[in-house]
């Protein structure tokens, strides 16, 4: 029995001397269930839509309409142009598009029911969210029409009429996205892709010299005839290996789930294995940036991890980017595996080419290649000074 | 004429502390072997000329080239390390550790696996080769790790405290080993086991405290540091007894030690002053000085 103690008793003992035990008993969920009420525990603050108005009516009660949908503080409501909606649905441009279609003032002021038309993304993730908020404020809106329509029936009728008035009618119109049903799933395997990405660049950055000091292995690297860099290609090697078998896993359980790659072009499969690799590069460089930081190996884990959770939601890599806080969503854009995944999933999901998802996502890779030739610089002073002593 | 390893005024301090302090010293083809106790710097001098760690100063040449010049990588290529704890892969099998290890020292992946085979051949482990390394004994690691040092057969061999921690048999057999395969090269070892010095290695290093404090044959550095013979007489019936001036010490019950410059002169003289004392004499024997008595001589401290 009490062999089945020990280890308790152990870590009971250790808990306040280590430093890393603390920090993930302690601080790290701390800091993650943090994140979590921040970003998703208040919807007013944490959701932000992407809806657009199309008015073709102009009236007051249009006009009434789109603010009522712009008060919400979760809808930011621009103005489209008559007749994209549902292609600026469909390319991702806008979570929902609200038609107003002319004379809807005119049929409300007159006693004639008046229809509006919603375009959303038919998933029933964010697409829905936006129907069910726009769905929402139409429904309150026609409900207050009704009630001031009401005040002027005979009393005896009035309970019949509150039943059956309804003066908007929002006939829905859902847009597929482009790829099809498999959208979601090819956006959840897409998001777990990076995510893998930037765990094992991560790590590769941050391990590249300490792990192998602690496991005596670079003490044999140093005394063969290696070049240093040949050290910090294997490893990128070795990291690009690994996400690359990660991915396929992916892609295959992506595909019995219900993936749809039939759109996928070679083009477009060639263009996010670039993206990836420079997405890659970037967490490599961001590990070696931290690397200097970290004395143990197990500092090194902890603050891996510590970095790579956050940035798995706060960088728009598991989660859309519309459920991060505005305020937030400079992490996303500071993030250049954010801006490779974006790339991959502008093809993926919305269709773009080849040339053109790697021009939008041109400034995250090229940001990425940049710390990634920073991240090699640090490396060579990690090195010498692992030269310097034992 | 052979690979030689060449270590000329090696410095490396830590921390403000210098644990290594001028160090020179050369390994012709033969055995060379560094010795001294544990913190006499034996493993970081080591670790300076495989290129593992930068020296504060002086140099390293293996086989001639500078190890920590232009001609590191040529140096590294003439030279096999085997570390005192190989960094074997646990999970892997000795022959995939060896065709790891083959890939670094820059075997192609066909050429490190035909090498690998070879060399667990050599070095008795061919039917263990598909092992977990987990598996291996102490005795086996060693001999894998001296069959990673010959990957890619180098002139000049490094290991560091190759027989520690091993039993009698198993270092013998170790030893078996490497007499074989140290055929033609310069081989390096440290050792804080004087026994083991002497009986293998043609040329010694003694270090203490970070500097050579003595180097040569082992013959010669008996000859030149170590103490007389001693002489052991077990008696009963007599206290230790005095002749020609040499005095006795007792080093156990009715034990006593002579210390004389010719042992088989002073035997029958020793025997026959007991007898004549009315002693009853046991047993006489004698005690040749080695590099431990050398080793003590020179540093007032036991290996």
């Amino acid at each position: 029995m009490s062999q089945v103690l020990a280890e308790t008793y152990l870590f009971l003992k250790g808990f306040w001397r280590y430093r890393e035990t603390l920090f993930w008993v302690v601080v790290f969920p701390a800091l993650l269930v943090a994140l979590f009420i921040l970003i998703f525990g208040s919807p007013e603050r944490s959701i932000s839509l992407n809806v657009a108005a199309v008015d073709l009516d102009g009236g007051p009660l249009a006009s009434a309409l789109l603010k009522a949908l712009n008060s919400t503080g979760v809808a930011k409501v621009r103005l489209a142009q008559a007749g994209d909606a549902a292609r600026l649905v469909a390319n991702g441009t806008y979570d929902a598009v609200l038609v107003v279609p002319a004379g809807f003032t005119e049929n409300l002021t007159q006693a004639r029911r008046a229809v509006a038309y919603l375009y959303y993304y038919a998933d029933p993730n964010w697409g829905g969210v936006a129907r069910g908020v726009v769905y929402g404020v139409v429904e309150e809106f026609s409900a207050s029409v009704a009630k001031y329509a009401v005040n002027f029936t005979p009393a005896p009728f009035r309970p019949y009429v509150e039943f059956v008035a309804q003066p908007i009618s929002l006939r829905e119109a859902p847009v597929e996205p482009k790829l099809g049903p498999g959208g979601l799933a090819l956006f959840h395997v897409v998001s777990v892709i990076g995510v893998q990405t930037l765990f094992i660049g991560l790590f590769t950055g941050i391990n590249i010299v300490i792990e192998r000091r602690r496991d005596r292995t670079l003490a044999l690297l140093l005394s063969s005839p290696m070049k240093s860099y040949h050290i910090f290609l294997g490893d990128t090697l070795a990291a690009a290996v690994a996400v690359g078998i990660s991915a396929a896993a992916v892609l295959a359980v992506g595909y019995t789930l219900g993936a749809d790659y039939g759109a996928i072009s070679p083009g477009q499969a060639a263009a996010a294995a670039l993206l990836l690799a420079a997405g890659l590069l970037s967490t490599i460089g961001i590990g070696l940036l931290l690397a200097p930081l970290a004395r143990t190996p197990e500092a090194a884990a902890a603050m891996a991890n510590g970095v790579a959770f956050p940035l798995m939601f706060l960088g728009g890599l598991a989660v859309p980017q519309w459920m991060i806080p505005e305020w937030l969503r400079i992490v996303p854009m500071a993030l250049p595996l954010s801006w490779c995944l974006n790339g991959v999933r502008a093809m993926f999901l919305y269709g773009y080419g080849p040339l053109e998802a790697l021009s939008q996502a041109a400034p995250g890779a090229a940001a990425g290649l940049a710390l990634y030739a920073v991240g090699a610089f640090v490396y060579r002073r990690l090195l010498h000074r692992a030269q310097e002593s034992p | 004429m052979g690979c030689v390893i060449e270590a000329m005024g090696l410095v490396k301090a830590f921390g403000g502390r210098r644990v290594v302090d001028g160090v020179s010293f050369s390994a012709g083809v033969g055995f060379t072997a560094l010795m001294g106790p544990n913190g006499a710097g034996k493993t970081t001098t080591l670790s300076m000329v495989v290129g593992a760690l930068r020296p504060d100063g002086g140099s390293v040449r293996v086989c001639g080239f500078d190890m920590w010049g232009r001609d590191g990588l040529r140096a590294r290529r003439l030279l096999g390390y085997a570390p005192q704890d190989m960094p074997f892969k646990d999970k892997l099998s000795g022959y995939e550790n060896l065709v790891w290890v083959g890939l670094i020292k820059g075997l192609g992946l066909f050429e490190a696996g035909r090498e690998a085979r070879r060399l667990l051949e050599e070095v008795g482990l061919y039917e263990h080769g598909g092992k977990r390394v987990a598996l291996y004994s102490g005795g086996m690691r060693r001999k894998l790790a001296v069959a990673a040092a010959l990957l890619g057969n180098p002139e000049a061999l490094v290991l560091d405290e190759p027989t520690s921690g091993l039993d009698p048999v198993a270092r013998a057999d170790l030893w078996d080993l490497l007499a074989k395969v140290g055929r033609g090269r310069a081989v390096l070892f440290t050792t804080h086991m004087a026994e083991e010095a002497q009986r293998r290695a043609d040329f010694v290093v003694i270090m203490h405290e970070g500097r050579v404090v003595a180097a040569g044959r082992p013959g010669e550095l008996v000859a030149k540091y170590a103490p007389n013979p001693r002489v052991l007489v077990y008696a009963d019936g007599a206290m230790g007894v005095e002749v020609e001036g040499a005095r006795p010490r007792e080093v156990g019950p009715g034990v006593y030690e002579y210390e004389v410059a010719d042992a088989s002169l002073w035997i029958p003289k020793l025997a026959e002053a007991y007898l004549r004392a009315g002693a009853k004499v046991w047993r006489i024997e004698t005690r040749e000085p080695g590099l431990e008595e050398v080793f003590f001589a020179l540093t007032g401290r036991r290996l």
